[in-house]
């Protein structure tokens, strides 16, 4: 039975419409799609979803409980890879694309969002986290250096594809403008924190210095308006026909957020002993919850804190990948992945091979190490349906879910889109 | 391009199937995970003071012992029933002492012409005379007629007490006249002599006056006045001048009369001074500042002349100016009378009689003061008369004063000696009336008398009985001793610079060594009666006048208040206590704690040992749980065996499992009821007392070490 080209289309939208869902599953190549193009004329929809999680110290196991199952089991909780400084980076990003290309010019049009999360913590920080304070008893927890940086951000992307034929290739270029609409933007700073557990109990004390910058997060709607910004991504890609070389170079998000309204900073130097709710114990009467309830949290911070405006770089990503056909099945390549604004020392360097098994069908496995020292073993599958469409999933590090307990990093990639 | 439907179905069935089912994985399960959390929730400083509830019942002593004070008004003293001047009139009917009429006058001129008429010589000489001189014979002597004198138009007749006369005689004759008799008589019927004078010589061309006094005569206003007298003659020659002439002017003046129809001119008829003496049993005032009270003045003006009356009281001044004098000023018309009323609030009377008018007028500065007693002056004159009117020394006005409720605001002097006794009876909250125990006693109890003097003169108070009542057992409890009976001296306040005293303060202690107070206290008293008596200068005899040093306020009072002082040393063995409080946890969410305990810390600083189990219960009163299976053991605190005093805290620690079972009881509490049992511990022997100090504290911690969900 013939089904029309629209209902096609319509079907190919619900299916992309899925692909969020997948959120978890990324591939930082978001541009790959326009190495698709037809040069004459062409036009791509569709969607990616890609993003990463690694940590120096929480392995995929721990992630993976915090996310899925909810509850931590204390087996879970020491698996942790603990050293003094430890830290943790995550990436997440959604786009819906369309790229349309006519006679080698060609222009896309994107709507995504990211959300980008990069923290530190110390030992003790951890420990008091998911322990509690009674190992620290007559102790003192050393949390500083904890820091946290978290931004989310809508962007609109508008770019120009060009393709131009050279002798012994073709080169393709692609520079998109962004109009970026913050949500949320973050930044905890403890260069100083340290909680005492007094022998017995019987006090807490709290010595901290910190800093904190950050947007309202109850006005995060698109709407909102609160931080307005601008990126800029570039796209280049060489595909040599001899010796069958492609290489490629991406620069997303290079851009910035300023943040106009609704921004607080604060700067606190400050000393805190508790040692519980003073009562008449012969006449207690209502006893309310002692402590730092979320709201006195709020409002000592609102009570240190002005309004100001602040501009606030996008964490960028880096990304290059050179691979060569070295058979009518087999592709190598090499690449490298760096997301800026991480505590990654080194960025992701990976290898892999591709099998293209069927014209339609091709497997990559990669093995990469970077990051904060995580080794990954990754596997992917593009598929090409029906001429025009094309679907990737894969995963750049399969031992996160093997070996969950021993693997700290995990990347995630999706996509799908029509080519017409 | 084509599909087949087929496809096109698996397609839309997997779409579906991951919008619905992995919609919800966009969504992350929110974690959680169990920490071992230990914290302070409750920290609590508990002192006697605490436990007793009632402050103001508690001080220290100079070692910091803790002692219960119980205060009780006995009663206040007051003399204001005493103060109230009597009220007093004085009534004086007072005689004119003074009438005086303007001086009266008359005239008489004889001529050459009328001395011819009298005598033919003179006749003869002047018909000579017309011709050529002649020397002046001499004649005489010679009377003239009866001259004629109607003074009607100022008096009718007067009765002179004593007057002055005088005559004028100017001779213009050219010769000496001699041998002058005058005399004044009134006219018929009587013909009654009035004044009669002999001038011996007026000499030629001179005037000559005669003053003379006349006293305790009757004169009408229709007169006869006769001349006798002689000429001596002028041997020169000359001829007779018509002009010749003498005259005779008489006038009376500094007339005071007894009595008259006269007119008068104005003048004051009654001067009258005297004192008034306040018969105040026993006060002896010198001074006084009115509270309140009048002075009513009825005058009776019995004359028949306007009256302006002036009373005047110089001894009174005002509060406020003391220029100001008080004084009463009115007009009483003829034949009536006038009440007029003085408010005496503010004004201050100097009650020492005359003496300080005498001496601030220079006047018999040797005067004596005297006391109660003040000075008075009432003037009264009378205004020009237009008509003739009968006056008399013997006339007189009459004038009532009273001196209604006058009431000091304060006054000085001496106070008497006075007693007053005082009955009473007062309740008082004993706290610890509701002590159960095995044992319980008391080292020593001090009762003691605060007495409070703000009236300022020395007294005595006595102590006639004090008994102390526990109505619930019907037991009482007399106070014996030394002090039962005895007069006590009570001190006197300083006079003060304003109007505040200073009270003076005087303590009477009521001790073992001196009476029995401690079998007072053992009955567990809540009510004490008592009957004391006061006096005032106790055995002092009156003093002379303005020797007197007392004073007094209205309103002062000697106050006496009796006090009970329990120091805190201790014995108590099985000493039971409970109270009851009110508990919610409010907002406070217990479902995190899956586990552990509650920790009470207890630092006790007292030499008690106690023995505490807190029930837990619903609003009405019923069980839903015990905090401790059994009763928690404190252990009591260190003592010094020298000084008996506490060195340091003992810490004792009572856990409370938290199961499941008592954090939803927890939750149900609406009560929590705190049951004690405390032993005194003392360093030595077994039953010492111990005291109980001001510092000493019990330090409550709840510390909670629980297995807490982390959300």
């Amino acid at each position: 039975m013939l089904v029309s080209r629209k209902k096609i289309i319509l079907l190919f939208v619900c299916l992309c419409a899925t692909i969020p869902v997948f959120s978890q599953y990324f591939d930082y190549n978001q541009y790959s799609s326009l190495l698709q193009n037809d040069p004459k004329r062409s036009y791509q929809i569709g969607g990616n979803t890609n993003g990463f999680i690694a940590s120096d110290a929480l392995n995929q196991n721990f992630a993976l409980s915090l996310v899925t199952s909810g509850n931590l089991s204390n087996q879970t909780i020491a698996s942790s890879r603990l050293q003094e400084n430890n830290y943790l980076s995550g990436d997440f990003n959604s786009c819906f694309f369309a790229n349309i290309m006519d006679n080698n010019t060609g222009f896309r049009i994107a709507a995504s969002t990211r959300s980008f999360i990069d923290a530190g913590f110390s030992k003790d920080a951890y420990d008091l986290l998911f322990y509690g304070n009674n190992m620290f008893e007559g102790q003192t927890a050393d949390l500083s250096n904890l820091q946290l940086h978290i931004i989310s951000y809508w962007k609109l992307q508008l770019g120009l594809i060009k393709r131009v034929e050279l002798p012994g290739g073709c080169f393709t270029g692609f520079l998109g403008l962004s109009l970026i609409d913050g949500m949320n933007n973050t930044n905890i700073n403890f260069p100083l924190l340290t909680v005492t557990t007094g022998m017995g109990g019987e006090y807490i004390d709290i010595n901290s210095k910190f800093t904190y910058k950050g947007s309202d997060s109850t006005q995060s709607k698109i709407s909102d308006l609160n931080g307005i910004g601008a990126a800029a991504d570039i796209f280049l890609a060489y595909e040599g026909k001899a010796p069958g070389i492609t290489i490629t170079f991406t620069a997303s998000d290079i851009g910035f957020i300023h943040w106009r309204k609704h921004y607080i900073e604060a700067n606190m130097d400050t000393s805190y002993q508790f040692d519980g709710l003073n009562i008449n114990i012969l006449n207690p009467g209502q006893v309310q919850s002692p402590g730092l309830s979320q709201d006195t949290l709020k409002k000592i911070l609102y009570a240190h804190s002005h309004q100001t405006t602040a501009t606030v770089l996008l964490p960028g990503i880096i990304s290059f990948n050179i691979s060569k056909r070295i058979s009518k099945l087999f592709e190598v390549g090499l690449g490298s992945d760096y997301i800026i604004q991480t505590h990654a020392k080194i960025p992701m360097t990976y290898v892999n091979l591709k099998y293209h098994i069927l014209k339609v069908l091709t497997l990559t496995g990669n093995v990469g190490y970077g990051y904060y020292n995580n080794a990954n073993v990754g596997l992917g599958v593009n598929m090409n349906l029906f001429k025009y469409l094309y679907l990737r999933v894969g995963s750049n590090n399969l031992f996160g879910f093997l070996y969950a307990n021993n693997s700290f990093s995990q990347q995630y990639y999706a996509g799908a889109y029509m080519k017409f | 391009m084509y599909i087949t439907k087929k496809i096109t179905r698996y397609l839309l069935l997997i779409s579906g199937i991951c919008l619905l089912s992995f919609s919800c994985i966009r969504e992350f399960h929110k974690p959680s995970w169990n920490v071992d959390l230990l914290a302070p929730l409750l920290n609590s400083s508990v002192t006697i003071k605490d436990i007793l509830k009632d402050t103001s019942v508690v001080k220290t002593d100079n070692t910091n012992l803790i002692m219960l004070i119980y205060h009780a008004n006995l009663a206040g003293i007051s003399l204001d029933t005493l103060l109230t001047l009597p009220d007093t009139s004085n009534t004086a009917s007072i005689k004119l002492n003074s009438i005086t009429i303007n001086p009266i006058s008359s005239n008489y001129r004889i001529s050459l012409g009328n001395l011819a008429n009298e005598d033919t010589n003179i006749m003869t000489y002047i018909n000579l005379t017309k011709k050529i001189p002649f020397p002046f014979p001499a004649y005489g002597p010679i009377k003239t007629s009866n001259i004629a004198i109607n003074l009607g138009q100022y008096f009718t007749r007067m009765s002179i007490m004593n007057g002055t006369v005088s005559i004028s005689i100017n001779d213009s004759f050219p010769v000496n006249f001699t041998n002058i008799i005058f005399t004044l008589r009134n006219a018929t019927p009587d013909s009654a002599l009035v004044f009669s004078d002999t001038i011996p010589l007026v000499k030629a061309f001179t005037t000559l006056n005669s003053i003379k006094q006349m006293s305790h005569v009757s004169i009408n206003s229709n007169l006869v006045a006769n001349y006798i007298f002689s000429e001596s003659g002028n041997p020169t020659p000359m001829k007779a001048d018509s002009s010749w002439h003498i005259v005779s002017t008489f006038s009376i003046s500094n007339i005071n009369i007894d009595s008259a129809v006269a007119i008068f001119p104005a003048q004051n008829v009654i001067s009258y001074a005297n004192e008034n003496a306040y018969n105040l049993q026993g006060f002896q005032f010198t001074k006084v500042l009115f509270k309140s009270g009048q002075i009513i003045v009825n005058v009776y003006n019995t004359l028949p002349s306007a009256l302006s009356l002036y009373y005047v009281i110089p001894n009174a001044t005002s509060s406020t100016n003391s220029t100001d004098t008080l004084k009463i000023i009115q007009t009483i018309p003829a034949a009536s009378h006038i009440t007029q009323t003085q408010n005496m609030a503010g004004w201050v009377m100097d009650l020492r009689g005359i003496g300080p008018i005498d001496r601030k007028l220079h006047i018999n500065p040797g005067k004596a003061d005297t006391v109660n007693t003040f000075y008075s002056i009432v003037t009264a004159g009378i205004a020009q008369t237009n008509t003739l009117i009968s006056l008399s020394l013997h006339d007189s006005i009459y004038i009532k004063g009273q001196f209604v409720n006058m009431l000091p605001e304060y006054a000085e002097g001496f106070l008497g000696n006075d007693s007053l006794s005082l009955n009473s009876s007062f309740n008082y909250t004993n706290i610890l009336k509701n002590l159960k125990f095995d044992q319980f006693s008391l080292q020593s109890v001090n009762l003691f008398l605060d007495i409070y003097n703000s009236i300022g003169a020395n007294a005595s108070i006595r102590i006639n009985k004090i008994t102390a009542i526990n109505s619930t057992s019907n037991i009482s409890v007399n106070l014996t001793g030394s002090l039962i009976g005895s007069l006590i001296p009570v001190n006197k306040p300083n006079k003060p610079a304003t109007d505040s005293v200073t009270p003076a303060f005087t303590e009477i202690a009521i001790n073992s060594v001196n009476s029995n107070p401690e079998k007072l206290i053992d009955i567990i008293p809540d009510k004490f009666n008592c009957s004391v008596q006061a006096f005032i200068n106790p055995g002092k005899k009156t003093p002379v006048p303005d020797a007197g040093t007392d004073f007094i306020y209205y309103g002062s009072t000697i106050s006496v208040k009796l006090g009970i002082e329990i120091p805190l040393s201790l014995i108590a063995k099985n000493l039971r206590l409970s109270d009851t409080a009110v508990f919610s946890l409010g907002s406070t969410n217990l479902t995190a704690i899956t586990g552990g305990s509650l920790k009470v810390n207890i630092g006790n600083n007292f030499p008690l040992e106690a023995f505490v189990q807190i029930y837990l219960t619903d609003a009405n009163n019923n069980l839903i749980d015990s905090l401790f299976v059994t009763p928690g053991q404190v252990l009591a605190a260190t003592s010094n065996p020298v000084t008996n005093r506490t060195t340091a805290s003992k810490q004792t620690i009572l856990s409370v499992p938290m199961t499941g079972n008592r954090l939803a009881n927890l939750t149900k509490t609406k009560k929590i009821i705190i049951y004690a049992r405390f032993y005194t511990v003392s360093a030595n022997a077994t039953n010492q007392f111990v005291k109980i100090y001001d510092d000493y504290t019990i330090v409550v911690k709840l510390i909670g070490d629980f297995i807490y969900k982390v959300d």
